[in-house]
This record gives C-alpha cells, structure tokens and sequence, in this order.
C-alpha cells in the first residue's frame, strides 16, 4: 500500500456503472521516507470518507474492487462493484520510521 | 515474495473495515546483498509479531494475502509472511 495526499475531487455526471454512489478523490501519491510526491497524480474511490488535504494509504489493482466488495459503510450492500483500479482504504493518523537508512 | 526489512510502522485509527486491529508496518525491499532496493511500502503483520528492525518474508499477492490473514474482505496484498532468521547465498 502506498502513501498519498488527497488534492482534490473528481465528479463526474455521466460514468460507468456501479460508480455512481462512489467518492473519487484526486490524489498525489508520496514516498513513504521522504513525503516527497512520488508519481503521477490518480484518481481513487474512497471507503473511509477522507477530505482534501488529508494523507492516506491506498491500494491499488485487484484490491481496489476488493475494498468496496460486500461493505455496509457508505454505499448499500448489493450495488454494483465499481470498476477502480485504486481505493483509500485508510487515513494516516501517524507514522514512525526509526530503521530510516538503517543499513 | 521479497525479503525486506521493517523500518517502521503505521497508525490509523479510519481505515477500511477489512483492516481492523491489523498491524501496519514499513518495509522496503533488500536485494541479495542486504542493501535497500526501491521505495518503502505498507505491509500488514501476518501474526508473526514482526517489529522495525527486523528482517521479513513479504507476499505481494492478494489471494495469499486474505488467506494469510484469514480474512476473505480484507482489502490487502502485501503482508508479510514470516521472519527471516539467515539466508544462505550460493556461492
């Protein structure tokens, strides 16, 4: 799972089914170590109700639809599986890293 | 798999349902010569009680990983596997 900040949020009036009750949020992913921006930025479903400026871990492929099978939260139970390639699945309260470079 | 050590650890108190009371921690890869390789990533303990510090057996996979974790829900592939004692190189 990676590291990334939510910069913003994507709505989109007309999109393929299932995606429908589903948040997409804009988001930078970051190393780790560094928090320094690392890659493009993507767009996830969200499952835990991040906002803009909040930093997350997501998950990416397979996972993502994994995330949003058979969850009661925001959206009901039995809706179409939205088809993501990446979803939130958490948001960073904090980290420590004392092995940083410890090699 | 990938042997990795952990350098550190993640907490999150919102996080996906599939998730609950998991453990996150922070490994980055070691090629064969012990040496970092690439970025840092978050894995989930896989009840070995792994710590920073230690050197770890992670699964990137998310068929093994929910068995691992024996949770079909969880959103997860990479968790580690088990602690590495010694690797013994060929040559």
């Amino acid at each position: 799972m990676r590291q990334a900040k939510v910069i913003g949020r994507v709505f989109c009036s007309r999109q393929c089914c299932g995606m429908e009750q589903k948040t997409l949020l804009l988001i930078q992913p970051l190393d780790w170590e560094t928090d320094k921006p690392s890659g493009e930025p993507l767009v996830a479903g969200d499952t835990v109700g991040s906002g803009a400026g909040e930093t997350v871990f997501f998950v990416a492929s397979r996972e993502a639809i994994v995330a949003f099978e058979g969850w009661e939260g925001e959206t009901a139970v039995g809706t179409p599986l939205p088809p993501v390639d990446a979803a939130i699945v958490g948001i960073i309260d904090g980290k420590s890293i004392p092995g940083h470079g410890l090699n | 798999m990938f042997i990795a050590k952990v350098i550190g650890n993640v907490w999150a108190t919102r996080k996906h349902p599939g998730l609950k009371n998991a453990t996150l921690l922070l490994v980055k890869a070691l090629d064969s010569r012990n040496k970092f390789v690439g970025e840092a990533a978050l894995a989930l303990d896989g009840g070995q009680g792994a710590g920073p510090g230690d050197t770890v057996l992670v699964l990137d996979e998310g068929g093994s990983a929910r068995k691992i974790l024996k949770n079909p829900g969880a959103p997860v592939r990479t968790v580690i596997a088990g602690i590495v004692d010694r690797v013994h190189l060929g040559e």
